[in-house]
């Protein structure tokens, strides 16, 4: 098992080194003097100072030797458009509230997602599982952007703002005003992806002979699906939601642009348009970084929640 | 067992003694009383025919491929002519979708925008069609080293995050449609690979396979009767699946502003346009947004269709 | 005389699938009693899961149907009038089902101990610990070493044929007086099939369970039944006890059977019997004789009209039209065993 999550770790490592390389040396050879031209925004003193600490007026073997020492003391880069202004400043200020999104928008989605799927499972050609059909087929038909858009339009005003984010200090009242509509946009796509993953996988592990023995034992329709159905249908689940992190982090660029959320997934997309390099380097660096290391956490959970494939682990890589 | 008790047999009375002719074992007749036997593509489509919502939804595209290719050459208003005097106006009788807020004509720039966006549905899920089942293919039928290596270079190309490569893309290469394909492309085609590969390794294991080669059937009619009928399915419907995939990314991108750039549009595009009208204009949100929408759910019904009527598994 | 347990009369049921309503049972009728073994034995499809299943209420609608023309009473009560509670007291207490795949039968993410004290704690009011023990017991039973510490391991633990031992253990755990094996043997390599068999039949006469044993395999019948009812078609052909089955077939499917199982006593070089064709197709169940397409001794009576039952003796029957008198005087045999040509 440690000899699984170390390859795992080490996978993050090298993923993570691929793309920060092929990011720092595209980034470099932007066409003509786009670089150092951005660069004119800022004052003298602090447009050398900048120069002397990156290297940038060395050859860029070196400059790369340079960015990777201070990557691992932890300085992800400076701004070359906003004087004094480092990328460790920007996450900190700015990822807590992609972060709370991600995280609201997640939860909502799973919640939502599994108990209309269970439900729509057990109730075949019932109204409730025509209304999760539908809602899994709208909710991958249907941007973010459009149904954010619909909100906005037709949900917000009154009570809900149509823009606005909260602090940490915030009342309850203020994060459920402030976060409810973003969080439900960025939530459609997963409800609608997990409530169907839920009904096929409820409807498959009903179809196992240890349910019909189960059954054979007396067990109550209820205990069944507690016992039985549960574990084994949400299980698979967690396969699913690693890339659909990865969803909430892209929807999040939309989200956070169409509410004006101060999140780090607009500032990620402003720094594109503006076209700071040094902070989309560290930015695109941050967020695969969170990608990969939520897709790492996700495997090792699955490996401890079922114990088939835990064995496939132990027993080498036969089960892939 | 005695003459005895056979003796009180049933009774009943109109039997007559022509009945009791021998017929033998009639091989003729024991296979006809089995079910025709149908191929499992004569299958597959009879069950897509008799599936209503995804027959809807093939009309539905073709109707919607139709109307980008002819509407454009029919419709009196061409897509980029402005008319200043009559910005943000909504419906009329002259202009069925309404202008948008630089006094474009929405109906033709839908049709503009929709060959965009499907030309990138179309040509990313080919393009990911033939890298993901020419790897997969590869990797699994060499299998060993070769499969370890491709394989490993999958896993790494997985966990890059597809937005992330589409956005550095798009700055190193300019935003646009080649290089939103190009990163699109870059990343889409490894869920195929791996399910293909996994296809491959199965079947070269499969015990039906083993049969075929034991009986001395050659590689040639191995492939062609088992391996691209057993794959065959599954890469359609992951295609059917993949085509859709590839229009919201798209449309995701240029409602960034990093996708399609004016003066050529996408459904994405005129959404990112249309959002900032919404508040007064919905006109110039919601057109672009349903043809998007109804093109999804389309492709989307079509596909549930195709699983539903191609999966070897969901088969019976 | 033991007494009668089990009694299934004209059980009726059918399939509803796209293609069309599949007759899978078509009118089956047996008695079993305490203590005895009857066996099921049919080729796959001749209904003889369908009829098991529907003994433990596990046929499901709204796709499955139970014709309302059947009826199923154990222990003197109708059980297809039970109520939910009614079923469920009955499963796992009074009936238990052995089913045929040990590898697909238990919940992979359950410990084996929970899955076979789950079913002691649901039928018994006894604190955890008693249960516990109780499954110990079952395991040493079923001969499943250090039970103990098998306790809290995963299905994936066991080999097969020790997953069966727990399938049977789970079967027993609340000393239930009907057994159903539904081809309890059929999944496992051939050693251990003879080590499940012994143990079932151990356990049978230990415990004067009633067992139904489903097989295709007479070799399995031989050692274990009392009795054995031919299925073909949804329709049970003959019936007896294993004596008059093995030695005196009555039933030219019986009969080509019992021949297509190879035996040592044969001629090295005999070629082996086969029963050509293929059974019916269920949707469009044929208007006689099921078997009458394959049967080498089918006359025009059997493709117009169904045969009725012959009583033989008090155990045996068989439905089929050679025993009509107008058959034997118009092929001039006395009994239709001559026919089948056996020893």
């Amino acid at each position: 098992m440690l000899k699984y999550i170390l390859k795992k770790v080490g996978y993050l490592v090298v993923t993570l080194w691929i793309i920060l390389t092929a990011t720092f040396f595209m980034m470099y050879t932007m066409p003509g003097d786009a670089t150092q031209s951005s660069m004119k925004v800022l004052p003298e003193a602090v447009a050398a100072n900048l120069k002397a600490k990156w290297g940038l007026d060395k050859p860029v073997g070196e400059q790369y030797v340079i960015y990777l020492q201070n990557l691992l003391q932890g300085e992800l880069g400076e701004s070359y458009t906003t004087p004094g202004l480092t990328a460790n400043t920007i996450i900190e200020q700015r990822f807590p509230a992609s972060l709370q999104l991600g995280l609201q928008a997640v939860a909502l989605g799973l919640v939502l997602g599994i108990v209309l799927g269970i439900l729509a499972a057990l109730h075949r050609g019932h109204w409730i599982d025509f209304l999760t059909i539908f809602i899994a087929i709208l909710g991958v038909s249907i941007p973010s952007f459009v149904f954010a858009a619909l909100l906005q339009k037709y949900a917000a005003g009154g009570y809900f703002p149509i823009v606005g984010w909260v602090t940490s200090g915030s009342s309850l009242a203020d994060q459920f005003k402030y976060t409810a509509l973003p969080t439900l946009s960025a939530a459609i796509g997963g409800i609608a992806t997990y409530s169907r993953f839920m009904r096929s996988s409820v409807l498959d592990v009903l179809n196992n002979d240890y349910i019909l023995l189960a059954r054979s034992k007396g067990l109550s329709r209820f205990q069944i699906i507690r016992r039985h159905v549960m574990r084994n249908a949400i299980t698979p689940i967690i396969t699913i939601v690693a890339p659909q992190i990865a969803g909430v982090v892209t929807g999040s660029f939309v989200i956070e642009r169409m509410f004006s959320i101060p999140g780090l997934g607009r500032y990620y997309v402003d720094s594109v348009n503006g076209r700071d390099y040094p902070m989309i380097l560290a930015t695109t660096v941050f967020f695969s970084f969170i990608f990969i290391f939520c897709m790492v956490v996700m495997d090792i959970l699955y490996a401890l929640v079922d114990p088939r494939v835990r064995k496939g682990i132990i027993e080498g890589k036969k089960a892939r | 067992m005695t003459e005895q008790s056979t003796s009180q047999t049933i009774a009943v009375p109109e039997l007559s003694a022509d009945q009791f002719v021998r017929v033998g074992v009639d091989e003729q007749l024991s296979e006809q009383l089995q079910r025709p036997s149908i191929s499992y593509w004569q299958d597959g489509l009879r069950r897509l025919k008799k599936n209503r919502v995804a027959m809807l939804s093939l009309g539905l595209l073709a109707f919607i491929i139709l109307m980008c290719i002819f509407a454009p050459l029919l419709y009196p208003h061409p897509f980029d002519e402005q008319n200043i005097d009559m910005t943000n106006q909504g419906p009329t009788w002259q202009h069925i979708f309404g202008l948008d807020d630089l006094g474009r004509d929405i109906f033709a720039r839908i049709w503009i925008g929709g060959r965009v966006s499907l030309a990138i549905g179309v040509v990313g899920a080919l393009v990911s069609l033939l890298v993901g089942v020419l790897y997969g293919g590869i990797s699994g039928y060499f299998g060993g080293l070769v499969d370890d290596i491709m394989m490993r270079i999958v896993e790494i190309l997985v966990g890059i995050p597809y937005m992330v490569v589409v956005i550095i893309v798009s700055v190193f290469l300019g935003k646009g449609m080649t290089s939103l394909l190009l990163a699109l492309c870059m990343t889409s085609w490894t869920g195929l690979a791996r399910l293909v590969r996994g296809q491959v390794l199965q079947l070269k294991e499969s015990e039906y396979v083993m049969a075929a080669k034991v009986l001395g059937t050659s590689s040639y009619k191995i492939i062609t009767r088992h391996l691209i009928p057993n794959t065959m399915s599954l890469i359609i419907i992951n295609t059917t699946f993949s085509i859709p995939g590839f229009i919201f990314a798209e449309a995701f991108l240029s409602f960034l502003g990093m996708g399609i750039q004016p003066p050529l549009t996408s459904w994405g595009a005129m959404a990112s346009l249309g959002q900032q009208q919404m508040a007064y204009y919905p006109h110039e949100l919601i057109f672009p947004a349903l043809a998007l929408s109804v093109t999804m759910l389309a492709f989307n019904l079509l596909g549930d269709g195709l699983r539903d009527a191609f999966d070897p598994k969901l088969r019976q | 005389m033991t007494k009668q347990l089990l009694e299934v009369n004209n059980l009726r049921i059918s399939f509803h699938t796209y293609a069309g309503e599949v007759q899978a049972v078509r009118g089956v009728s047996f008695k079993v009693s305490e203590g005895e073994c009857m066996a099921i034995v049919g080729e796959s499809g001749s209904g003889k899961t369908v009829t098991s299943k529907a003994v433990l209420g596990l046929i499901e609608p709204p796709s499955g149907e139970v014709k309302a023309t059947s009826s199923i009473t154990f222990a003197g009560q109708e059980i297809l009038n039970f109520s939910d509670r009614q079923w469920r007291n009955y499963r796992g207490k009074d009936a238990a089902m052995i089913f045929q795949d040990p590898m697909t039968s238990l919940n992979p993410t359950m410990k084996i101990g929970r899955q076979i004290m789950e079913n002691i704690l649901l039928h018994n009011k006894i604190s955890r610990q008693e249960a516990r023990q109780r499954t110990v017991e079952l395991l040493q039973m079923v001969n499943i070493p250090n039970p103990e510490e098998r306790l809290t391991q995963y299905p994936y633990e066991f080999s097969g044929g020790m997953r069966q031992r727990v399938v049977i253990a789970i079967a027993l755990a609340c000393k239930p007086r009907l057994m159903i094996a539904d081809e309890p043997t059929t999944a496992l390599d051939v050693t251990i099939q003879a080590q499940i068999l012994q143990l079932l039949r151990n356990i049978q006469q230990q415990e004067h369970t009633a067992v139904i044993m489903i097989t295709h395999d007479l070799g399995v019948v031989a050692g274990m039944a009392d009795f054995i009812s031919v299925m073909y078609a949804g329709r049970i052909v003959e019936q007896g006890s294993v004596i008059e089955i093995f030695n005196h077939p009555q039933h030219p499917y019986t009969s080509a059977l019992l021949k297509a199982v190879p035996s040592l006593s044969q001629p090295n070089k005999a070629p082996l019997q086969i029963i050509p064709g293929t059974p019916p197709d269920m949707i469009a169940p044929p208007q006689g004789c099921g078997f009458a397409s394959r049967c080498q001794y089918c006359m025009k009576i059997c493709q117009q009209r169904d045969p009725a039952y012959t009583r033989l003796s008090d155990t045996h029957q068989a439905a089929c039209w050679l025993h009509e008198a107008q058959a034997r005087t118009a092929f001039g045999y006395q009994d239709v065993s001559e026919v089948f040509n056996h020893a």
